[in-house]
């Protein structure tokens, strides 16, 4: 076969088959909010963090989705779990706790 | 008129009591001698453990507390106040004070009057090579009175052992009836015993009936006053003449046995630990982890009353009593990690348990210290914060200018440069900093009242976080991040400091608490908006309308059982309306539901809370319910919107907006 | 049945049709209805339409919609959607497009659902025709200006950045919460109520009209947020279901209980 060197190029495009299915499983077990997020970005609006640093709660958990834990840990290392979120959020998500638990099931190893 | 001390003394001639057994022992001691021995070595073992698990320093501070005479004094206090008389279940339940100090302060009594016949009587058996260890507890078997012979001493110690008896078989009564009908004694819920717990319950029971038993069989040799005489005279009507006692005795001796071996594994092991606890808490020692040290001391003081669990507010739900404090103390002595972790995960940490508990068991700091386990290791970055703070007060956000919006936040493009320096002005003209806080900014009615009565006072302020501003930390330290928090602490302090003001206000008491306890602000007076505008109403800067209303106020946690504050905010509204009473108020007061301190409880069991929290509110028909917390306020805003009716048409504001009409 | 004034009817059906509330924007309080001046509600806007004065709108150049004030959110305790904000937003967008040309619209939404005829042709009227700008994320926090103009927070998901704007006017679209007058007749029929606060239909969703009392009948928004032609249409549904009723099952005075037992 003739090797036109796709292969090699790193996409940028989001990759399913990379997800691990085990780690959110585990994530879900103990903080079933995880999967009811609406997406509404009300987390990041009011979001203390979020004037100094990028800072989402939103966007972490469409990243643990799209196979890029650590893309949703940078997104919630400067979390200073202040709250606003969780009365801001429409879904009525646990998110302290919800921040809590990505940081403690994907920072690990 | 002689003193009665010396008529008692005098009346030491005739041979009153006689010993009965001159070996003075019994084999029915064994099982008694065998217990106690067992849970001594147990509890001297587990004191120097405890101790040694405790920092140097610490154990340091613990020696020398206990020659500290207002220490002493306080120790003594708290010992017979908490231990024996237990005067705080007194002030709430009485009839459930009176069960508890009976059976302490009786069984006390008993011990203590015991020992004393002992060292008046047959003073030579009060040493451990003569039987000390078991004669004054079984006395009553080894002597003989000498009959005519008996004086007015003897009499009198014989009513007061017959009156504690009685005294403790009162309590114990109370506790066999409330095993069936806790609500009567004021107790909705009470504890579910243990296996060990069972077996020293029972045997608690059998010690007093017991040892009225064995001393009535033998009241007729060795004595006895109203009770015992009594009854042995009806035994004497029912077996006649001889009456056959051993039985009684052994059967004493086994149920005490068998009550000191199941101590240590049951919940009664706090009789002896609750001391070491009172001292070490007297002694200011804070516990650093959830299960070693301070935090043993704690968790075996704890007498699984149960008191906590109708204090816990998630317990209008049955299915959460098994998050209270009592059962996270249990678990903790057991090792359960699992459950441990998620009991310590669920609580509000409102300190209503740690309020009301009898012994004063921080439960909620353990909780805290069991989340730190967990949690405070875990990766965080808050580079971008040191990042911003430095040369803020170069660029002189802090002026002391009220018509400028004021920016903490590291974007100074906007800002005009401030021409005055700061350290120049004098302390009176140091204007009063107000820090609103994060959930602030979404009950936006709280910043425009608090504004509004600054302007009314007029008062110099700067408003620190007009524009946002930093988190104050304590939501952090709430889930046991406490190096996280300290590095916001430290930013924040840094900002506060260079900002020259004289006084910080906080309109938000979970800001409060840790501006007060954590943050050391030299020379700054840290206070609540409550506290500082009653103090402007009292200085006659403020005025404030009095209107017909019908207030209540509501004790924010984190203020009223956290600060301590509980007068200023209701003074002050006594002069803006006419306060009416909750049902449960002060440190009475039930959590709101919106509490951070919970990291696991969902919308759902929070909107119960805040439902029994608001029954309890409006128990006075108010027509306004006040509070000085922006979490409170919008978690009974949302509650009473979404009751359905709107509750009788009860309002919910804030503090500052009642002041202002 | 006994009216408020004083009459007395004797009826054989009844149609409750009790309607909605608006949601009281006041609850959300951190939009800062009642609290800062220049922020509105839909029927305050639409007010305004009607007579043309509301000391809110003097010639605003920035205005922001909020869409879903007071429905899908769990804290409002209301988690349903309220069908008709989004086309009500749209249209009002473009009628205050229309009414001030040079000012510039926001609309923050969550999900836009406009469905039906002709619905999403207004949609793209108001892209096209009238530039109304439409952001994918929910209004979390607006506070107010010294000058009196406000300060709206939201995220903008879909560039995945949190964003700020100022605005001139703040149009909060509240939705549809269950009607409380409706619910105290509800009560005095002991008609059950469903967990949204709105009356349980018998069989679920297959027998629009009729309550599970048998005798009453239900039609507009009392059983669920419904757009106007849904209301219109339930009206009529209803009068032939009463006509059917009366006629068949009711009549036949000496199998009425049997025959209401296998027809209702």
């Amino acid at each position: 076969m003739v090797d036109f060197g796709f292969g090699l190029v790193p996409s940028s495009r989001i990759n399913l088959d990379l997800f691990d299915r085990e780690k959110y499983d585990k994530l879900t077990a103990i903080e079933p909010d995880a999967r009811i997020c609406i997406s509404c970005g009300s987390c990041t609006a009011v979001c203390t963090a979020g004037q100094f640093a990028h800072t989402s709660l939103r966007e972490a958990l469409d990243d643990i989705l799209n196979a890029n834990p650590d893309k949703a840990l940078e997104s919630l290392r400067s979390c200073q779990l202040c709250g606003k979120c969780a009365m801001v959020c429409p879904r009525g998500i646990n998110t302290r706790h919800l921040i809590l638990s990505i940081i403690k099931v994907y920072s690990g190893e | 008129m002689t003193p009665l001390f010396q008529i008692l003394a005098a009346q030491d001639v005739a041979p009153e009591v006689i010993d009965r057994i001159p070996s003075g022992y019994s084999h029915f001691v064994i099982p008694f001698a065998v217990g106690i021995t067992f849970m001594l070595c147990w509890l001297l073992v587990g004191c120097v453990r405890l101790l040694a698990a405790i920092p140097r320093h610490d154990r340091l501070t613990f020696f020398k507390s206990l020659f500290i005479p207002k220490t002493i004094v306080r120790n003594l206090k708290d010992l017979f106040g908490d231990c024996l008389l237990h005067l705080k279940i007194w002030r709430r339940k009485p009839l459930l004070g009176y069960m508890h100090s009976a059976i302490a302060f009786g069984w006390f009594m008993i011990i203590v009057l015991g020992h004393i016949e002992v060292a008046l009587f047959v003073p030579k058996r009060l040493s451990v090579t003569n039987g000390g260890l078991f004669y004054p507890i079984f006395y009553r078997y080894f002597v003989w009175m000498n009959p005519g012979h008996t004086t007015l001493r003897g009499s009198f110690f014989f009513f007061l052992m017959d009156f504690f008896l009685l005294y403790i078989l009162s309590g114990i009564a109370l506790a066999v009836f409330k095993r069936f009908r806790s609500i009567v004694l004021g107790m909705r819920h009470t504890t579910k015993p243990s296996l060990a717990d069972r077996v020293a319950l029972y045997s608690l029971w059998l010690i007093f009936p017991l040892r009225l038993l064995a001393e009535s069989f033998t009241a007729d040799l060795s004595g006895g006053s109203f009770l015992t005489v009594g009854v042995n005279r009806f035994w004497h009507l029912l077996f006649g003449d001889k009456l056959w006692f051993t039985p009684c005795w052994w059967a004493y001796s086994i149920s005490l046995g068998l009550f000191f071996v199941a101590m240590p594994f049951s919940r009664y092991m706090h009789i002896l630990t609750e001391v070491l606890w009172i001292l070490l808490r007297n002694a200011g020692i804070k516990p650093n982890h959830p299960r070693k040290g301070v935090a043993e001391a704690e968790i075996y003081a704890c007498s699984s009353c149960g008191l906590c669990l109708d204090a816990c507010p998630m317990n209008v739900q049955k299915k959460n009593l098994k998050y209270s404090s009592v059962y996270f103390i249990r678990f903790l002595r057991r090792h359960n990690e699992k459950k441990i972790s998620a009991i310590a995960d669920k609580c509000l940490m409102c300190d209503k348990c740690h309020a009301l508990c009898p012994v004063g068991v921080d439960a909620p700091a353990l909780r805290r210290a069991q989340r730190a386990t967990e949690n405070n290791s875990l990766p965080f970055d808050y580079s971008c914060i040191s990042a911003v703070d430095t040369g803020l007060a170069a660029t002189g956000v802090w002026a002391p200018d009220a018509s400028r919006p004021v920016r903490v936040n590291g974007r100074p493009d906007a800002l005009p440069p401030d021409p005055s320096p700061q350290e120049s002005l004098p302390d009176a003209s140091r204007p009063v900093l107000y820090f609103a806080g994060c959930m602030t900014r979404l009950t936006p009615r709280i910043i425009k009242a608090v504004e509004s009565v600054f302007e009314a006072a007029g008062v110099d302020y700067v408003f620190a976080d007009r524009e946002g501003g930093m988190c104050c930390g304590r939501p952090l330290m709430l889930a046991g991040r406490n190096d996280a928090a300290a590095k916001l602490i430290e930013a924040n302090k840094k900002m506060i400091e260079e900002s020259g003001c004289s006084t910080l206000v906080l309109s938000c008491p979970i800001c409060y608490k840790i501006f007060k306890e954590e943050y050391r602000l030299e020379g700054i007076k840290v206070t609540h908006y409550t506290q500082y505008f009653n103090e402007l109403i009292a200085s006659g800067r403020l005025k404030v309308e009095k209107t017909d209303r019908k207030l209540v106020y509501h004790d924010p946690c984190e203020l009223g059982r956290g600060c301590g504050v509980y007068f200023e905010p209701r003074a002050a509204l006594g002069k803006a309306g006419t306060l009416v009473k909750a049902s449960m108020e002060y440190d009475e007061s039930i959590c709101c539901g919106g509490s951070l301190g919970s990291l696991t409880l969902d919308v759902k069991d929070r909107a119960k809370i805040a439902e029994a929290s608001l029954k309890s509110l409006t128990a006075g028909s108010p027509d306004t319910i006040v509070t000085a917390c922006p979490l409170c306020l919008k978690t009974f805003s949302e509650a009473v919107a979404n009751s359905g009716s709107p509750m009788n048409g009860v309002a919910v504001k804030d503090f500052a907006e009642v002041l202002r009409g | 049945m006994r009216l408020t004034n004083g009459i007395t009817i004797l009826s054989d059906a009844v149609l409750v049709a009790s309607g909605f509330d608006l949601f009281d924007a006041v609850k959300k309080e951190e939009y800062g209805y009642g609290i800062y001046d220049q922020v509105m509600t839909n029927a305050d806007l639409e007010a305004y339409f009607k007579t043309g004065s509301d000391k809110r709108v003097t010639n605003p150049k920035r205005i922001g919609f909020v869409h879903c004030v007071g429905s899908r959110d769990e804290k409002s305790g209301c988690r349903s959607c309220s069908k008709v904000c989004c086309a009500t937003a749209v249209k009002q967008a473009i009628e205050v497009k229309q009414a001030f040309p040079d000012s510039e619209v926001f609309c923050f939404y969550m999900d836009l659902r406009l469905f039906g005829r002709h619905y999403e042709d207004i949609y793209l009227s108001a892209q096209k025709d009238h530039g109304v700008r439409f952001i994918r994320g929910r209004v979390a926090e607006v506070s107010e200006n010294h000058d009196g103009t406000l300060l709206v927070k939201a995220e903008n998901t879909v560039a995945g950045k949190p964003l700020k704007v100022t605005l001139d006017l703040l149009v909060l679209m509240s939705g549809m919460r269950p009607s409380v007058p409706g619910k105290a007749i509800g009560d005095l029929l002991e008609m059950p109520v469903e967990e949204d606060g709105y009356f349980a239909v018998r069989n679920g969703i297959a027998a629009g009209q009729r309550s599970p009392l048998p005798g009453v009948f239900l039609a507009g928004a009392a059983t669920g947020p419904k757009t106007l032609p849904e209301t219109l249409a339930d009206a009529r549904a209803a009068a032939m279901e009463i006509d059917r009723y009366l006629t068949e099952v009711f009549p036949d005075a000496r199998n009425y209980k049997q025959l209401v037992r296998e027809r209702w």
